[in-house]
């Protein structure tokens, strides 16, 4: 019995080590400030200052981020970790702006139709002290292409430097918005830095990872040494607190109760349901400021007019539309937190002409949904609404709207990956009649294209499976000019027809302490924490 | 038994193919688009083609598989993520102590509190101990994890402050987790220990030895205790390989960057690459584990160890 004994606890000791074997993981940054960061926030309130009074903030992402690369595919939850760490050539004031600001980027011109002359400041260098010149932009760009992680470097033919400092970018195509798009999307490091370290490549910002836990917690410090003069230092790269400290809370309650106890003293991307408990009213409300931004991503309502479907009749879309109720969908969706679309894009993105607000796009009115669906050839059938399973309970707002002018919905969600499957009209796969689904950018065709470019499809067709040549041609267009009447014939075209919808644009709630003001959006419209304002911040 | 374990590790290789094999077969026929999804709405046809090669998805599956298998059998390299630079052998050699520390943990308090509770129980047929035990263990069954989680983050951390609420900066973040995973795996544990402690508490050789004058605390622990355990070992076999499994839900609400968050990302993000490092990964350690069970086993019952011991001899008969 005795050997018994002593043979379990042998194999309960082995496992036990096999558990605990390396804890202090080998991917996650080493550093003695990793033993002073987990004393500082375990557990009742943070401490917001450290013996020597500098400021240190606690930041709570509402996921998980594991990769700080440079070149890595677009993260949103990450966001605001990248903007801390790396800059970009130029930046503009917002996202609705097509006017550079310098950051890395000194000037730019055009040279030809597709060619750009690049000038960088001859000053820059990174945190770690090395000197970042036109060759090392040049490896970035071809970098960043060869990694294929953002889709505006396929229209980048060559980059070239042409001096220490200077360079040239030949795109494929005569676009201005395009080249926007990349001189301020592509992150700037030093080449032989990125080689010798690329998860964790040091970035020209004013600050340093000094520590971090993959998926769990990123600190970065201010180095004191950044390259850029106090006047010229552009406004999301301003650098106001001495410490952040990047929290992943994934689950969003826990992100509120990280507020309460003092975990954290700011929260980006916070559902709208919780910040109502910190907002004016709400039971967190003292010392707590809630930030409301209209981001660049909206839903939009789209039809499959192919022959399948019963939604190929223009009345019968109509009818649809006129009863939806989008300001019930803001109230309960979103908690408020949010505006009614009045266009497929959001109202912050550039091209979106302000008289769109003002017109009728399809606001509810139950009188005429009856009148359209008279006109239509209805006849009781039931039509399929479905989306990715984010909208969940959008659909059955929807489909209860549906049900109350008489038109019988049944709704089916999908997981995402297989939704980029199922979303396209006319595959042998969908069979939505109308579907929801969201999109971005940072121009008003950018989200059009998203959605009616045939380029972007299989099929050869649009989303919503339309042989309608007319459609592509006055998109094609606006996407070419910009020019306002082009956008203005797009807008007017869909309505007019009746083929999509926005239903609206969630805004992007933050959450922080009341001593935190000003919160900075950078040009894609994502929080920049140290770049806000920290005056009476203690 | 030295042959039986090394026959038994031999025989792990042959398994692990297996499940290389069912994964890279069963992946390649999810419907969804690892390319598409990287790019983002925003990318043409072209471009998704272009990416796919880039990505070595236009190559025949048998190519694929083959080159993959060589390069983790041989080279020990599971690659890096469609997403990011980062080799996946480091993400999981970060992630899995995590993951395995609360299913480690959450076993032993499975076990410290299940069994005896179980005894406890069983000893106690229809008695108070008997009765609120069960009525614990209902609860505890009953009771969703994440529900458990939530609770404990509410009083433990939002009220009182005793503990951090989430993630893996001290050995105190895993606390809750620890419990919340224990709990309901305790519960079940000790319904199952009642049941079997019962079956052999009524045998023969327990009213001899009662009857001989034996002490009740000598015939529970040496008589009823070793005959009833091969089914309550069984039971924390399985309790383990859920834990390590379904850590996604307690990871998630305490934030803990485990193997479950890796591996549910991974799925939703078509990484194909992430789920079968990580996917082999798993099926090592749960081959380790039913073959730490089977020798466990040995241990307790000498019938069986005489079973793994004269495996492929016949036994003379006189």
């Amino acid at each position: 019995m005795k050997r018994k004994v002593l043979s379990v606890l042998l194999a309960a000791v082995m496992t036990l080590s096999l558990a605990a074997c390396g804890s202090t993981a080998a991917t996650d940054g080493q550093s003695t400030d990793t033993a002073a960061a987990a004393e500082d926030s375990t557990g009742g309130e943070a401490s917001d200052e450290t013996v020597s009074g500098e400021k240190v903030v606690n930041v709570g992402l509402g996921g998980s981020v594991t990769d700080v690369s440079p070149y890595k595919a677009p993260d949103v939850i990450g966001y605001p970790i990248q903007f801390t760490m790396y800059e970009t050539l130029f930046t503009t004031s917002g996202v609705s702006s097509q006017e550079t600001l310098p950051v890395v980027g000194k000037s730019w011109e055009w040279i030809d139709d597709t060619t750009v002359s690049i000038e960088i400041f001859d000053y820059v260098h990174d945190v770690d002290g090395n000197p970042i010149t036109a060759a090392d932009v040049v490896f970035d760009y071809e970098t960043q292409k060869a990694a294929a992680t953002q889709t505006d470097t396929a229209y980048i033919e060559s980059v070239t430097a042409t001096g220490d400092y200077t360079l040239e970018l030949k795109l494929t195509e005569a676009s201005e918005s395009t080249l926007i798009k990349l001189l301020t999307h592509v992150n700037i490091v030093n080449q032989a830095a990125y080689e010798a370290d690329p998860e964790t490549t040091p970035g020209t910002t004013a600050y340093k990872l000094t520590s971090y836990t993959s998926g769990s917690e990123f600190v970065y410090e201010k180095t004191g040494n950044y390259w850029q003069t106090e006047e010229l230092t552009v406004y999301s790269s301003q650098a106001n607190v001495d410490k952040v400290v990047f929290q992943c809370i994934p689950e969003k309650t826990q992100m509120t109760i990280a507020l309460e106890t003092g975990e954290i003293q700011m929260a980006v991307g916070v559902d709208g349901m919780e910040a109502l408990r910190f907002d004016e009213g709400g039971e967190n409300e003292e010392g707590f400021t809630v930030d409301s931004n209209s981001g660049s991503f909206s839903n939009t309502f789209i039809f499959n007019v192919t022959e399948d479907s019963l939604c190929k009749d223009e009345n019968l879309r109509k009818a649809i539309l006129y009863g939806i109720d989008r300001d019930a969908i803001v109230s309960i969706i979103l908690s408020g937190a949010g505006v009614v679309a009045k266009d497929m894009a959001s109202d912050q993105l550039a091209g979106y002409n302000e008289e769109w607000l003002n017109e009728d796009y399809y606001s509810y009115d139950a009188d005429k949904a009856a009148e359209f669906l008279a006109q239509s050839s209805y006849n009781g059938e039931t039509l399929r609404l479905e989306s990715d399973s984010s909208n969940g309970a959008l659909l059955e707002l929807i489909q209860t709207q549906l049900g109350a002018i008489g038109i019988k919905v049944e709704i089916q969600t999908f997981e995402n990956a297989l939704w980029q499957e199922e979303k396209v009209a006319g595959t042998g796969e969908s069979n939505w009649d109308m579907c929801v689904d969201g999109v971005g950018g940072s121009l008003v065709t950018n989200t059009w294209k998203v959605k009616f470019n045939p380029d972007n499809f299989s099929t050869g067709l649009p989303q919503n499976g339309s042989t309608d040549t007319e459609l592509v041609d006055l998109l094609l267009q606006a996407a070419s000019t910009q020019d306002p009447a082009d956008l203005d014939a797009f807008h007017d075209y869909v309505v007019d027809n009746a083929y999509a919808i926005g239903l609206y644009a969630p805004a992007d709630k933050c959450v922080t302490v009341d001593t935190i003001s000003d919160i900075c959006y950078n040009h894609m419209g994502y929080v920049v924490p140290c770049a806000s304002n920290f005056d009476a911040y203690q | 038994m030295v042959k039986y374990t090394v026959k038994r590790l031999l025989l792990m290789i042959p398994v692990v193919l297996g499940v290389t094999i069912l994964i890279f077969l069963l992946l390649s026929l999810v419907p969804g688009d690892p390319a598409k999804l990287v790019l983002g709405n925003e990318a043409t046809v072209e471009m998704v083609e272009m990416k796919r090669s880039e990505m070595g998805l236009d190559k025949p599956l048998i190519v694929r598989m083959l080159t993959y298998m060589k390069d983790v059998f041989l080279r020990l390299d599971f690659g890096t993520s469609y997403y990011n630079t980062t080799p996946i052998i480091n993400e999981i050699t970060a992630r899995l102590p995590r993951t395995m520390t609360i299913a480690g943990f959450g076993i032993l308090l499975t076990t410290i509190l299940g069994i005896p509770l179980g005894i406890l129980a069983a000893v106690n047929q229809n008695g108070i101990p008997d009765r609120i035990c069960m009525i614990l263990s209902m609860i505890g069954v009953a009771l969703p994890e994440f529900c458990v989680a939530m609770v404990l983050v509410t009083i433990f951390s939002s009220k009182l402050g005793w503990l951090p609420p989430y993630g893996v900066k001290t050995w105190t973040c895993y606390i809750m987790p620890v419990i919340a995973v224990g709990l309901n795996s305790m519960a079940g544990l000790a319904r199952n220990c009642r049941n079997c402690t019962l079956e052999a508490i009524r045998s023969d050789y327990v009213t001899t030895a009662r009857s001989k004058g034996v002490k009740e605390w000598k015939v529970i622990l040496h008589h009823v205790l070793p005959n009833s355990l091969i089914p309550v070992v069984t039971s924390l076999g399985t309790s383990f390989a859920n834990m390590m499994g379904g850590a996604i839900v307690i990871e998630n609400v305490f934030s803990i960057p485990g193997m479950g968050q890796y591996i549910v990302t991974a799925i939703n993000s078509r990484d194909y690459n992430v789920i079968q490092g990580s996917v082999i990964v798993l099926a090592i350690i749960f081959s380790l584990i039913i073959l730490l069970i089977d020798l466990i086993y040995a241990y307790i019952d000498p019938r069986i160890k005489a079973q793994y011991v004269g495996t492929g001899r016949r036994k003379k008969t006189q």
